[in-house]
């Protein structure tokens, strides 16, 4: 009796746990489908962030090299993590010089001529201003990398929208591609603007 | 399951606890298995595939023909006071030689060692050699690209420094040198010399990066959304209009598959030209106020449409 | 082995199959780059550039306006001979820096026929056709 109703309790628990296990990865084909209750596309379930190459969609399991690959996971577990792109915080990551990237080719010990300029854009609405840091971006990017053939470096002469970043220019050359989406507006919209200005 | 039983009720459930630990470590080694069997599977699969690993191997022999006989690091070997480099190469080809043997003789093994080691040689030959010289057209086009960099960020300077009413004579001793340097390139350039331009611009670019860098340090600057008239901002408005409409025009063509978000994106649209439309009259008749706010909110009801469609921003 | 922790491991260990089991969408690095401009043609697989990887050795700056790499997938004249050459990806990739191009599989590791693209970015995800189960290539 005792046993029977030992293996019914696993048995129960077991099942529950398959259901809700099996329901996770799921819910990734039902965001992209016609659920009115889809969350939020941009974020993945802790479970398939940063797959190891072989189960990641594009590498190619059956390539012997793909089995050297170091899988990201190792390499991002010392690093401090974020919610969206890599899952990890590259900025911080130089900062507490947990990663030491080179800035020159040949040269380790080379420094980068870093900018501190701060561009404030504001914007129609309520939400609030963007703050731009020359700082982080110079740090990793030289000035020819973006001016003047993504922005021009004068005031007024560069209109950027959301749908601008979405299709890919302006900010969008990088950010949702390669430095982080645009999934939490606070990072660039991080300057709340005056209450006389919202009351406009 | 060692411990000392007080009672027969405890000496019960250390009987069925013995039988659960038994299932769970049952289940628990099929798991293991099933899993273990599935990663191994990958694994042989991966290695037991020898006719692949002969087509890597026959495309790794012609690639490497390639790169002995054509490359432009085996030209350059070949060529004048290349002593050194030239003899890495031969090298290079005996490994090769060496390889279409063995591989001819399906030795597979041996021929993947020759490969490799050609391979490592040609990119010694290559390292030997340095950097080649770089062609006419990419100095060219670099020069176009420089030019306009250094032409702005001087430009860019010039305003900083009128800005701040800074008029002391070292500052515009830079803005001197600068302009100098960038009629220098450009007379450089017009005579189609544009290494030497490109060197004289790219001196010219440090030093006007060190100075804006310097010039704005530890700034903040504001650009408002202040507009010198009505008609700017009316532009303003149209254009980033325009923008989120882009957005919506390419989602149709890639998205629109079923029928109701078809007619959503066209009504969509429809609802956005007809706001366009009602701003322009309003805008030629004079109101521009009236066509700026008009506008917004028909961006705002696009950018709550985008939003429906599933874009999060 | 008591009650409790029994139980527990049962239940983990069902779960673990369960997630195994279901054929899941899976979200590949965020900022790898496919190119294949050529390799397909070349009965080669296509390459996979993680970015990851090089951000944590190189900044921006060494890549994209040191050695020339223009901010877009395929958007680079990128062959072999030109590696061999030290231009683009064999400015490091020449035993020196890092391993030379005698591994092939370490950079051609793609599923064969996956377009140039950058994975998992913002464009990609916002065109994906409505009713596809898989983010990946398409």
């Amino acid at each position: 009796m005792k046993l029977q109703s030992r293996v019914m309790r696993f048995a129960g628990v077991g099942l529950v746990l398959c259901i809700v296990g099996s329901s996770v990865p799921i819910h990734d084909a039902m965001a992209q489908g016609n659920d009115p209750n889809a969350f939020n596309r941009l974020m993945a379930p802790k479970s398939s962030r940063n797959p190891p190459p072989a189960e990641d969609g594009i590498h190619d399991p059956g390539s012997p090299g793909t089995a050297s690959l170091q899988p990201p996971r190792l390499a991002f577990d010392a690093l401090p993590k974020t919610n969206s792109g890599n899952y990890v915080d590259w900025n911080k990551s130089l900062q507490d010089t947990k990663i030491a990237p080179r800035y020159d080719r040949l040269d380790p010990d080379a420094q980068p001529v870093i900018m501190d300029l701060n561009i404030v854009r504001e914007v129609k609405g309520s939400m609030p201003n963007v703050v731009y840091p020359h700082k982080q971006h110079t740090e990793w990017l030289d000035c020819s990398n973006c001016h003047p053939a993504i922005f021009i470096p004068q005031k007024g002469a560069n209109q950027i929208s959301m749908a601008e970043i979405l299709l890919g220019r302006k900010c969008g050359v990088c950010h949702g591609k390669v430095a982080f989406p645009v999934a939490e507006c606070r990072r660039c919209h991080s300057q709340p603007k005056t209450p006389a200005a919202t009351a406009q | 399951m060692y411990a000392r039983f007080r009672n027969s009720r405890e000496r019960q459930m250390q009987h069925s606890r013995s039988t659960g630990s038994i299932i769970a470590t049952a289940v628990m080694t099929l798991t293991l298995t099933v899993v273990g069997t599935a990663s191994s599977y990958a694994q042989a699969q991966r290695s037991a595939d020898p006719e692949a690993r002969v087509r890597m191997l026959s495309n790794k022999l012609s690639l490497l023909e390639r790169l002995v006989s054509k490359s432009p690091t085996a030209v350059r070997a070949r060529g004048d006071g290349e002593d050194v480099a030239r003899e890495i190469l031969e090298q290079a080809e005996e490994a090769l030689a060496v390889a279409r043997e063995v591989f001819a003789g399906a030795n597979y093994d041996s021929a993947e060692i020759s490969i490799n080691q050609a391979f490592q040689l040609m990119a010694k030959v290559s390292r030997t050699l340095g950097k080649p010289k770089t062609t006419p057209q990419a100095e060219q086009y670099k020069y176009s690209g420089l030019h306009e960099r250094v032409v702005t960020f001087t430009n860019a300077l010039e305003r900083v420094y009128t800005e701040k009413g800074i008029d002391s004579t070292s500052e515009q001793a830079d803005l001197q040198i600068l302009r100098h340097g960038i009629e220098e390139a450009e007379t450089l350039a017009k005579s189609k010399d544009y290494r030497d331009a490109n060197r004289t611009l790219g001196s010219m670019a440090e030093m006007v990066e060190i100075a804006l860098t310097r010039a704005r340090h530890q700034e903040t600057l504001l650009h408002a959304l202040t507009f010198e008239s009505p008609e700017e901002e009316y532009v303003y408005e149209k254009g980033r209009n325009r923008s989120y409409e882009m957005l919506i025009g390419l989602l149709r063509n890639k998205q629109g598959v079923d029928a109701t978000k078809l007619r959503f994106f066209s009504t969509v649209v429809e609802q956005n030209d007809a706001v366009r439309a009602r701003a322009d009259t309003l805008a030629a008749a004079g109101d521009l106020p009236g066509a700026i706010e008009h506008l917004e909110r028909g961006t705002e009801r696009l950018a709550k449409a985008l939003r429906a469609l599933g874009l999060s921003f | 082995m008591n009650n409790g922790k029994t139980t527990w491991l049962f239940a983990a260990v069902l779960s673990v199959i369960a997630v195994l089991a279901v054929d899941r969408a899976v979200f590949a690095e965020y900022g790898d780059v496919v190119i294949n401009n050529y390799s397909d043609a070349a009965e080669m697989r296509p390459v996979v550039f993680p970015h990851w990887f090089h951000r944590i050795r190189f900044r921006c700056k060494v890549c994209h306006a040191d050695l020339g790499f223009q901010f877009k997938a395929g958007g680079n004249e990128i062959n072999m001979l030109k590696i061999i050459d030290g231009e683009y990806c064999g400015a490091c990739h020449n035993g020196d820096l890092a391993w030379s191009v005698e591994n092939c599989d370490l950079c051609h590791s793609a599923k064969p026929g996956t377009p140039t693209q950058v994975h998992e970015s913002t464009l990609q995800k916002l065109l994906m056709p409505v009713a596809a189960p898989k983010p990946a290539a398409q």
